[in-house]
């Protein structure tokens, strides 16, 4: 039977289930390649600044057991998605991005790539910064992110050409090691006591 | 009129596309900045090359020769790069991973002879058939033949040496194209 196919009677089966829409977020992820980072359904209210507080807390491990557990819970290997050919790949991508909005008409769904890659376009902090719902410590954290984001990349001056060698992806790949060290896990998202601050800075 | 999936090979000047009789306006392309292993889509018409695309690591195309987009007038793409696959996805794992053990301003500072000798072991492995277990002793042979420093030279052997590939599916990933606009299909039949 067709990968397609097979993917999508699979889906079918787990339509029902309470969980169905993380289970399309975590196909997404890895079929975008970003299987470890985090994800947040935004309702554009108030309670948006507690979703991210609460999820901002988490590592990008814990969002990687998560993907993983997920993907496996559709009976999906992770490594039939990553060999799977582009042009499948973005025909499936289609379809669970159209079951996604088929879910979320009301919900805006944000997946944090930028976390754990500094190379991918901060939606979040987008996001973050032109809602006023956000508290502006929220907004301190995230601009600071987005500054060193920046900052990183200037320093790394990676070519950016068409092709990528095995040479700039290697140091692209150390760029992100770095910054998951520094973005990607929770210390720079919580809120830290005064005591905590005087220890910890 | 013939669309082909495969892999540059570049000596110098003398540049081939693997499994394609070189056409008789080859010399066209060296004027881009093509590296050996770059994968590649070319259009052959009475040898007489056409148009040819490059590919980024997102299976994005790009054409950088030739006025028309022939893609748009066949539906058959032949992927010659099926015969070097396994070998290709092995060496970049393979240097990916060797290539790690740089800090970032070591490979800043040896960015020309790291480059070249990248180049340097897909122009001279990639075509060859080999067991993909020689590749490795191919590689540090050519590591070993570089001007880098022996400190480097010898991380970077090393790491070589040690690597396994965790799964061995990864070898047979093909090489990504997005034809979305285009009604053309891949041909993987050739063997």
């Amino acid at each position: 039977m067709n990968i397609l196919d097979d993917i999508q009677i699979k889906l079918e089966k787990h339509k029902s289930q309470y969980n169905y829409l993380v289970l399309l977020l975590s196909l997404k992820c890895f079929l975008i390649n970003h299987y470890e980072c985090h994800w947040y359904i935004f309702t554009n209210q108030l309670e948006d600044q507690e979703k991210l507080n609460e999820n901002q807390k988490l590592s990008f491990y814990y969002f990687k057991d998560l993907n993983e557990k997920n993907i496996q819970s559709l009976h999906i290997k992770p490594i039939e998605l990553l060999i799977m050919p582009k042009n499948k790949r973005l025909e499936l991508l289609k379809i669970v991005e159209s079951k996604i909005e088929d879910l979320t008409y009301d919900q805006i769904i944000i997946i944090d790539s930028y976390r754990t890659d500094p190379f991918q376009q901060d939606i979040l902090f987008d996001y973050v910064i032109n809602n006023s719902f956000f508290d502006n410590e929220t907004k301190k954290i995230y601009s600071k992110r987005h500054e060193d984001g920046n900052k990183l990349i200037d320093f790394a001056k990676i070519s950016s050409e068409y092709y990528e060698s095995a040479l700039n992806i290697s140091r692209q790949n150390k760029i992100k090691d770095y910054w998951k060290n520094i973005w990607g896990i929770s210390n720079n998202y919580n809120d830290h006591t005064i005591i905590e601050n005087l220890i910890l800075r | 009129m013939h669309a082909f999936l495969t892999f540059i090979r570049k000596n110098n000047q003398d540049i081939h596309m693997l499994g394609i009789k070189n056409p008789e306006n080859i010399i066209e392309l060296s004027k881009f900045n093509l590296k050996s292993g770059q994968p590649i889509i070319a259009v052959v018409i009475d040898k007489e090359l056409l148009s040819l695309y490059i590919l980024d690591s997102l299976g994005n195309i790009m054409q950088i020769y030739g006025k028309n987009d022939s893609l748009f007038d066949l539906n058959k793409i032949y992927d010659l790069s099926l015969v070097n696959l396994k070998k290709y996805n092995y060496i970049k794992t393979l240097l990916i991973n060797s290539f790690s053990s740089l800090s970032i301003e070591e490979s800043k500072y040896k960015l020309k002879d790291l480059e070249d000798l990248e180049d340097r072991i897909f122009c001279n492995i990639l075509h060859l058939k080999i067991d993909l277990y020689k590749c490795k002793q191919l590689i540090i042979r050519e590591i070993n033949k570089s001007n880098l420093d022996n400190d480097l030279k010898t991380r970077l052997i090393y790491n070589i040496k040690k690597n396994k590939i965790s799964n061995r599916k990864i070898l047979r990933k093909k090489i990504d194209i997005d034809l979305q606009g285009y009604s053309i299909n891949i041909d993987s039949l050739i063997q």
